[in-house]
C-alpha cells in the first residue's frame, strides 16, 4: 500500500485520537473517551509498526510515534490514591519498615546519641570542655534563650514564625542528611556525627550551667518526634548509600534504585515526624504549661514513639 | 541509522519507542532559568509579604522552604516531567522505562542533586553522565530515571513540493527507503553545496552528481511517499 492511501484511509482516525487524547490530559474527558483510550492507542500503535515495517517516510513516522509517546504517557501514569495510601502507610508500613533496617536505624541512633551521651558525661567532669566544640558567642545566645522563670514564652505570632522556622530548618536538615547518603552513607553518617556533637555539647553545657530545668521541660516533648526522625532520615541515606556499595544479587545500578526505593519511603515518615515535632515545638513546648505537665506529656510521646516503632503492625512485612 | 543519543523504550503494547536522550547543555539552561524563577519568586514573595508582618514572615519561611526543596519535584510530577526551565530547554524527566515521573523517583533524584552538585556546579553529575550510555547524573541513577528532549518539532511535516515523481528502478529495503525520504525531506532545509555534496555520495545509485541528484532524489522521495503528480 503506498503511503498516501494509507494515511489517506486512517487520517481521520488518528486526528480524532489526538483531540481525544488531548481532553484526556487537560481532564476534559468523558466516561466514554476514558473508555475508548486503550483500544484506540493500541491501534495507533498498530499503524506505527506498519508504517515503520513499511518504511515510510520519517515525517509520518515521526509524528505517529510523537502520538503514541504522548498516549504512552498518559496511559502508563501512575495511580496515586493518596489518601489510602497514607493511611496503610502510617497504620503499619512505616514502622515494619523501620523494624526492617533494625541494623542501619540503631547505628544511625548511635551516631546521632553517642556522642550526646558521651557529650553529658564528659562536660559533667570539665565544664570548660564546651569552649572547644562550641564559640563562647553561641554559647552566650543559647543562655539568653533558655534564661529567666519561665523559660522560653513567645506571643502567638512568633509561635507561628517558628513553626515555619521548624519545618524549613529541620525538614531541610533531614532532606540534606538523607540525600548525602548516596556517597556510601558517609554524608548521612557525618552529618548525624555533627548533630550529636552539637546538640549534645549545647544540652550538657545548659543542664550543668543552671538551666537544666527551662531546657529539659522545653526540649522533652518535641524531641520525642524530632531527634529519631533525624536518626531515621540517615538510616534512610545510608540504605540508598550501602545499596550500591552491597548489592548483593543484583546488580550495582538496580540494587541503588531498589535501596532508593525502600530509603524515600523511610524518608516520607521522617518528613511526617518533622511536621509533628515543629507543631510541639512551636505550640507546645513554649507554652507557659507548667513544668510537670510538660514532662509528664514529653515522657508520653516518647512512650507512643517507642511503642509505635517497637510493635505497631507486628505480624506484617513491609513491601 | 544509529544516533548516540537514541535511547529505545520497548512499551508493553509492543512499539519500540526511541527517546532521544538530553546532554549536560540543555540541562544546565535549564537548571540556570529555574535558578532565576526561583531566586525572582523568593524575591517576589518577600517583597509582597512584607506588609503582613509576622503573619508574612511565617508564610515566607513556608514559601521559601517550599521553593528551595520541592520546586522540582512538584513541577516534574504534576506538570508532565517539566520544571518551567526545562519546558523552555524542551526536555522532560520519564522513568527509564518510558513512563511518567512518580513521586519517589522525583524526590530521590532531587535530593541526590547536592551529591552530583560536589564539589561545584556540577562535576560529580557531569562526570557521571559521561560514565553511562543514557546521560544519567547520579540522582538519576539512584531514582531510575532519565531526562529526554521533547519531541514536538523533531521534522515539521517537511513538503517536497511539486515536482516529477519517478519510481526508483532497483529494489531498496526499508531501511535504504528511510534514508532516500531523510535525504529528501532535509535537502531544501540545507544549504545547496551541501545538499548537493550529499546527494552526490549516491553516486553509485543515481549514476550522477551535484544539482541534479539533489533533484533526483527529490523526485525518487515523491514516489516513495506516494506523491504521484
Amino acid at each position: 500500500m503506498k503511503q498516501q492511501h494509507f494515511m489517506a484511509q486512517r487520517l481521520a482516525r488518528w486526528e480524532a485520537y489526538a483531540r481525544q487524547l488531548k481532553r484526556l490530559r487537560r481532564q476534559r474527558g468523558n466516561e466514554e473517551d476514558l473508555a475508548s483510550f486503550p483500544k484506540h492507542y493500541r491501534a495507533l500503535c498498530n499503524d506505527l509498526a506498519l508504517a515503520r515495517t513499511r518504511g515510510y517516510s520519517l515525517t509520518l513516522v515521526d509524528q505517529l510515534e510523537q502520538q503514541v509517546r504522548l498516549g504512552h504517557a498518559f496511559l502508563y501514569q501512575p495511580r496515586n490514591h493518596l489518601g489510602r495510601a497514607l493511611g496503610r502507610f502510617f497504620a503499619h508500613d512505616f514502622p515494619v519498615l523501620v523494624r526492617s533496617e533494625w541494623r542501619l536505624c540503631l547505628l544511625a541512633g548511635a551516631l546521632l546519641f553517642g556522642p550526646m551521651i558521651w557529650l553529658f558525661w564528659y562536660i559533667g567532669h570539665s565544664p570548660e570542655f564546651v569552649y572547644r566544640v562550641l564559640s563562647p558567642d553561641t554559647i552566650m545566645q543559647y543562655e539568653q534563650m533558655y534564661e529567666g522563670k519561665g523559660g522560653l514564652t513567645r506571643g502567638a505570632e512568633s509561635n507561628l514564625v517558628m513553626f515555619s522556622f521548624y519545618i524549613m530548618n529541620n525538614i531541610g536538615v533531614a532532606l540534606r542528611t538523607f540525600g548525602s547518603g548516596l556517597i556510601f552513607g558517609i554524608g548521612s553518617a557525618f552529618i548525624l556525627l555533627f548533630n550529636g556533637v552539637q546538640i549534645g555539647a549545647v544540652g550538657a553545657h545548659l543542664s550543668f550551667a543552671g538551666y537544666q530545668e527551662n531546657f529539659s521541660s522545653f526540649v522533652i516533648g518535641h524531641g520525642a518526634f524530632e531527634l529519631p526522625a533525624i536518626a531515621l532520615a540517615g538510616a534512610a541515606g545510608a540504605r540508598m548509600g550501602l545499596s550500591l556499595l552491597f548489592p548483593g544479587g543484583l546488580s550495582r545500578m538496580a540494587a541503588l534504585r531498589m535501596g532508593a526505593r525502600r530509603a524515600v519511603r523511610l524518608l516520607y515518615g521522617v518528613i511526617a515526624m518533622l511536621l509533628i515535632a515543629a507543631g510541639l515545638e512551636a505550640f507546645w513546648s513554649a507554652s507557659p504549661a507548667s513544668v510537670d505537665n510538660k514532662y509528664l506529656v514529653g515522657g508520653l510521646l516518647w512512650l507512643f514513639v517507642v511503642v509505635y516503632f517497637g510493635w505497631v503492625g507486628r505480624g506484617r512485612h513491609a513491601d | 541509522m544509529k544516533i548516540d543519543s537514541t535511547y529505545p523504550v520497548e512499551t508493553p503494547d509492543g512499539i519500540e519507542l526511541s527517546l532521544s536522550l538530553a546532554g549536560p547543555i540543555p540541562r544546565g539552561g535549564a537548571w540556570l532559568l529555574d535558578l532565576l524563577i526561583r531566586g525572582g519568586l523568593m524575591f517576589g514573595l518577600a517583597w509582597a509579604l512584607a506588609w503582613m508582618q509576622a503573619i508574612g514572615y511565617a508564610i515566607l519561611l513556608i514559601a521559601w522552604f517550599m521553593i528551595n526543596w520541592w520546586y522540582p519535584v512538584l513541577f516534574e510530577v504534576l506538570a508532565h516531567g517539566a520544571t518551567p526551565g526545562k519546558r523552555a530547554a524542551r526536555i522532560k524527566v520519564l522513568m527509564h522505562d518510558g513512563t511518567p515521573v512518580n513521586w519517589s523517583a522525583s524526590i530521590v533524584r532531587n535530593l541526590v542533586r547536592q551529591v552530583d552538585f560536589l564539589p561545584l556546579f556540577y562535576s560529580t553529575g557531569l562526570i557521571a553522565m559521561f560514565c553511562n550510555g543514557r546521560f544519567q547524573r547520579l540522582g538519576d541513577l539512584a531514582a531510575g530515571t532519565v531526562v529526554v528532549r521533547t519531541h514536538t518539532d523533531l521534522i515539521a511535516h517537511a513538503d517536497l513540493g511539486e515536482g516529477p515523481a519517478e519510481p526508483i528502478s532497483i529494489p531498496l529495503i526499508a531501511e535504504e527507503q528511510r534514508t532516500i525520504l531523510a535525504l529528501a525531506e532535509r535537502s531544501p532545509r540545507l544549504n545547496p553545496e551541501r545538499a548537493a555534496e550529499l546527494s552526490s555520495i549516491l553516486k553509485p545509485v543515481t549514476g550522477i552528481e551535484g544539482r541534479p541528484a539533489v533533484d533526483r532524489i527529490q523526485s525518487w522521495a515523491r514516489a516513495l511517499r506516494g506523491q504521484m503528480s
